[in-house]
């Protein structure tokens, strides 16, 4: 009897502290939602202190302000790395008052810690975020994530790029600024290129043309690492645009049903007449997208789609492809409705402000001011394409990649991001397994496209 | 009949020969990795000695990836880890092995249950409860789950291993008015000490190793820990695969060194303990 | 004697210190695991409780039947060919060979490197294009067999369960390999003298005297087998076309990266049972086999 008493207090005390833990999520909520009541109060007297501060030179003194971001730029391949450090010590000196404290931690490991850490209500002040509607989408819904707009000044909206601005906003609000953008384009081995007397490829027969020349020569036509499955997601999504045109795509994002129609059955059959051609290489199923790349960058195969964050990799001192690879706009397809200026591409990954910081001010001040620096700083550096006005700033040095892709992205009239960006988090793993399904020839074109009709609609504007 | 056995010797050495140089393979596979660059790793020189032996890749993974900082953290955690497990399934098993008392049989049950859980899913809920008890950024973030996720495992071998020892010694030492810690300290302990040192290779094996926990619960640079400290070469732009591999042989040497010395251990126990028994 | 042994002081201080823990790291988050299974919920905001529904919609499956399929592939292949090969291993070197030290500190180093190192080793054994399997495969002939091991939904399955069973013999072998040496001498001499040879020993003696190590062996396999995750992870990330997936990467996935919570926990408590049912169907086992001889 005594034993099932105690038994039973102990059960009774653990449930009690168990659901007083999982009561976290909510309570963290409450007091996000109790944080945004408090802030729509005091943004009237913010308004008026922050002109007076301006007025009086910010000479009283300030209280010290410690304000933590997150990100995943730690290697030191990555550019973004040092920017960041760097920033972190000079924001300090001209803001002695705020102190940052940065932390970095790899890809997907990433993902595994921002996610737990938001569920948790332990989310740092900033965060690195993917874009679009399969991650950072459902942060802004639930209200997570803070508008930066009031404490946005014009200055720092008159130096970002026109229409950049655009991808940064949701529900009218802005949430982040754009640091450095990213297109895709097909990169070529110029060696293996003249090797097999190949010609760049400006359109869909050309393509086809040189896959044949480059195999008759021995090489691989195209790397694919289709085992991660989004690499091959960007053949598709290019594919139909250009088969089908931007426009089209951006009504079948909001009416899947559209899908099924003939230009998207098209691009999917061009696709598996890449595969049946043996543009691919053989291993396409079982190579990892860091395979992919570095085995590109080991003179693997004469093409790779991909978007300009492998430059770092193709030009290293020590790659087979150093000063070999030429950057060029996927080519067109005679019977489509898509132009050479569409793009895939123009990301909108960037830090975001936790709806929980104490300190709303500091923390969007410091993003503007890390944006900017990694927009133009990261830009020289090779790590991605401008999104800032880069009027003043010596540019002659960046890397020949870098300076193909700026061109083309120049040339750009139209940009469509990666579509797991755009759709659901659900839409956009049935999208990735589709095309790997494709990709194997375990599917035909048409039920490629029924299958593609039955997604969730995206639920961005 | 000799010739038999001779030839049955022969035949056995030649095959523990064989499985010797397939179980030493990955080392010495990683040894050659870690003096290689990209090109050579994904250009089909994947297991030939370097073309360009770079021993730079030990630089680099001692300079910019900082290795001998994480190094101490690691040896901190994965050390305090090994002891309190240590003590902790000793202590444990001997209540649940050779003490009378009811629900023995349950708590042995609900202990097990530790070992079934699978790790990825309990990232949330355990983060929750280190956020509780403010112990997210500490080693105590580190420690606490590796012991809880080590003692289950510990448990489980000291108690068959104290099953298949005869209850003799304790029972004389109890008629000679020996208490019960003194029972514990002086017989029990000596008995199982290679199920401990077995136990420590396997907690110090899974706690150097681990990684999922050491990235979430860890946000400041100063706790953490080697695996994290190498992981955070794998670049979003280029990775370099043999400063990578430098890394690892860092973190794989003293880990054969301790397996070593464990080992000894565990070999000197078992034959004095079979002595004894 | 009994009186000492069940001093209650003793036992809560000798016990207490590992409940807490356990309580704590595992219990706690196991419930809080089994609430969120109860909730429709992306891991964001709140979640709205839905009951049992996740775990009806389990039922229907389709992915989980075969990840658990596949789990169960693999418990079978370690229990009936890995821990049997380590069981041999382990006879053999106790039994005085020749370098036996070596041996046994050789045999277990697969399992002390890290993951990552066995992952890019296996991968690059396996790889299509210049892989050690093809390659030799080319160097003696058969180049008819070469193929892309992990990218077919055919062979992908057993070529990323063989790197896992290769490094684990050596643990398997070490839990053995002390048992053998706790068996005493003198049952050996005995029964060496009684005119067994050295295999009627190691089947008459060895085997049923290391029946309790047998079934730590045997448990922690199995365990291991049913949420086994890293290398498999590591290898082919489940696929292709989900032809590798096991419960545990689907329940990563389906966390991580579908965003949903709430059935990702009711398959994390799927995995907690299906370990506890089979622990308990090797227990009866090991029992009734015990009770036979």
């Amino acid at each position: 009897m005594k034993m099932r008493s105690k038994k039973l207090i102990t059960l009774f005390l653990s449930m009690a502290m168990i659901l007083q833990l999982a009561g976290c999520g909510s309570s963290a909520e409450q007091a996000e939602e109790n944080d945004a009541a408090v802030e729509t109060e005091e943004s009237t007297e913010a308004v008026t202190e922050e002109a007076a501060e301006e007025v009086t030179t910010e000479a009283t003194e300030e209280e010290p302000v410690t304000i933590t971001i997150w990100h995943q730029s730690v290697a030191d391949t990555d550019p973004v790395k040092r920017i960041i450090e760097e920033s972190v010590e000079e924001y300090h000196k001209l803001h002695p008052n705020v102190t940052i404290v940065q932390d970095g931690v790899t890809g997907e490991q990433y993902k595994t810690k921002i996610k737990t850490a938001f569920a948790a209500g332990e989310a740092p002040d900033i965060a690195y975020m993917f874009g679009g509607g399969s991650f950072v989408k459902p942060y802004l819904d639930a209200g997570y994530l803070l508008p930066i707009d009031k404490y946005l000044t014009e200055d720092t909206k008159s130096k970002i790029l026109d229409g950049m601005l655009e991808n940064c906003k949701y529900d009218g609000k802005t949430y982040t600024l754009p640091t450095i953008t990213f297109l895709a384009n097909l990169y070529c081995n110029t060696e293996m290129f003249e090797a097999a007397g190949a010609k760049y490829p400006t359109n869909w027969t050309e393509l086809l043309d040189a896959v044949d020349k480059l195999k008759a020569a021995g090489y691989t036509p195209i790397v694919l690492g289709e085992k991660d499955r989004w690499p091959g997601m960007y053949w598709y999504d290019i594919m139909s645009a250009r088969q089908a045109g931007n426009d089209t795509l951006n009504e079948a994002f909001k009416d899947t049903s559209k899908f099924n129609t003939q230009p998207f059955v098209d691009a999917a059959a061009k696709m598996q007449d890449l595969v049946k051609a043996g543009a691919f290489n053989e291993s396409m199923m079982s190579m990892s997208y860091t395979e992919m790349i570095d085995g590109f960058a080991a003179g693997q195969g004469a093409m790779i789609y991909q978007a300009n964050w492998i430059h770092p990799s193709f030009e290293d001192a020590e790659a087979a492809t150093n000063g070999k690879v030429k950057a060029i706009a996927f080519p067109v397809f005679e019977d489509g409705k898509g132009t050479i200026t569409e793009f895939s591409g123009g990301g909108t990954d960037g830090y975001y402000v936790n709806a929980n910081t104490e300190h709303p001010k500091e923390a969007i001040e410091y993003l503007c001011y890390l944006s900017e620096r990694i927009g133009i700083e990261g830009y020289l550096d090779g790590a991605g394409l401008a999104c800032w006005n880069l009027d003043g700033v010596d540019t002659s040095a960046i890397s020949p990649l870098s300076q193909d892709s700026t061109e083309l992205m120049a040339s750009g009239t139209s940009y469509i991001t990666w579509w797991d960006n755009i759709l659901p988090a659900d839409s956009s793993e049935t999208y990735k397994d589709l095309v790997a399904e494709l990709l194997a020839l375990k599917i035909t074109p048409e039920e490629f496209a029924e299958k593609m009709s039955k997604l969730a609609p995206t639920d961005l504007n | 009949m000799r010739e038999k056995i001779k030839i049955g010797k022969i035949i056995s050495q030649l095959f523990l020969l064989f499985y010797s140089i397939v179980s030493i393979y990955p080392l010495f596979w990683l040894l050659l990795f870690s003096l290689k660059n990209n090109n050579e790793i994904f250009g089909g020189n994947i297991a030939g000695l370097p073309k360009h032996w770079k021993f730079e890749n030990y630089i680099s993974a001692f300079e910019q990836a900082k290795v001998l900082d994480y190094l101490g953290n690691s040896v901190l955690v994965t050390s305090i880890t090994i002891l309190i497990v240590i003590i902790l399934s000793s202590t444990a098993a001997f209540a649940l092995e050779r003490m009378i008392w009811r629900g023995q049989k349950t708590m042995m049950k609900v202990i097990l249950i530790g070992m079934m859980v699978p790790i990825h899913a309990t990232l949330l809920p355990l983060f929750m409860v280190l956020k509780n008890l403010h112990l997210l950024n500490t080693y105590w973030g580190l420690i606490i789950p590796y012991v809880a996720f080590g003692i289950p495992m510990g448990i489980y071998i000291t108690t068959s291993f104290l099953s298949s020892i005869p209850r003799e010694l304790e029972e004389a030492a109890a008629i000679d008015g020996c208490g019960i810690f003194k029972i514990f300290a002086v017989i029990i302990l000596p008995l199982v000490k290679p199920a401990l040192a077995t136990i420590s290779i396997f907690t110090y094996i899974s706690s150097w190793n681990e990684l999922m926990f050491a990235v979430t619960f860890i946000s400041k640079q100063e706790y953490k820990t080697l695996t994290v400290g190498i992981m955070s070469m794998v670049g979003a732009y280029t990775t370099k695969w043999g400063e990578i591999g430098a890394g690892l042989v860092i973190a794989t040497i003293p880990t054969i060194f301790i397996y070593i010395l464990l080992s000894e251990q565990v070999q000197k126990s078992l034959v004095t303990g079979a002595v004894k028994g | 004697m009994k009186k000492i042994l069940s001093d209650k002081r003793a036992i809560v201080l000798f016990l207490l210190p590992t409940l807490l823990v356990i309580l704590l790291i595992i219990i706690i988050p196991i419930l809080i695991s089994f609430y969120y299974s109860l909730l429709n919920w992306d891991g964001i905001g709140k979640g709205t409780f839905i009951g049992i529904k996740n775990y009806v919609s389990m039922l229907q499956d389709e992915r989980l039947f075969n990840a658990i399929k596949n789990s169960l592939i693999f418990a079978g292949l370690s229990l009936f060919i890995q821990l049997p090969f380590c069981l041999f291993l382990a006879i053999l070197v106790a039994n005085g060979v020749k370098g036996e030290k070596v041996y046994r500190t050789l045999f277990f180093i697969p399992v002390i490197i890290s993951t990552v190192v066995i992952g890019q080793l296996w991968q690059k054994i396996y790889n299509t294009d210049y892989g050690l399997l093809n390659e030799f495969l080319q160097k003696l002939g058969l180049s008819f067999l070469k193929q892309d091991w992990l990218g077919q939904e055919t062979t992908a399955l057993l070529c990323s369960f063989i790197p896992i069973l290769w490094q684990y013999v050596g643990y398997h072998m070490l839990i053995m390999y002390a048992g053998i040496k706790g068996i005493s001498e003198e049952v050996n001499e005995a029964a060496m003298i009684d005119g067994a040879t050295k295999g009627q020993l190691a089947i008459y003696i060895t085997v049923p005297m290391l029946k309790p190590i047998l079934k730590v062996c045997a448990t922690f396999s199995l365990i291991g087998a049913l949420k086994v995750f890293d290398l498999i992870y590591v290898l082919t990330g489940g696929g292709p076309f989900y032809s590798t997936e096991v419960p545990s990467i689907y329940m990563y996935t389906t966390i991580f990266d579908a965003f949903h919570y709430g059935y990702g926990s009711a398959v994390s408590i799927f995995i907690i049972l299906e370990c506890f049912v089979f622990t308990i169907l090797l227990n009866l086992l090991f029992k009734s086999r015990r009770e036979e001889a």
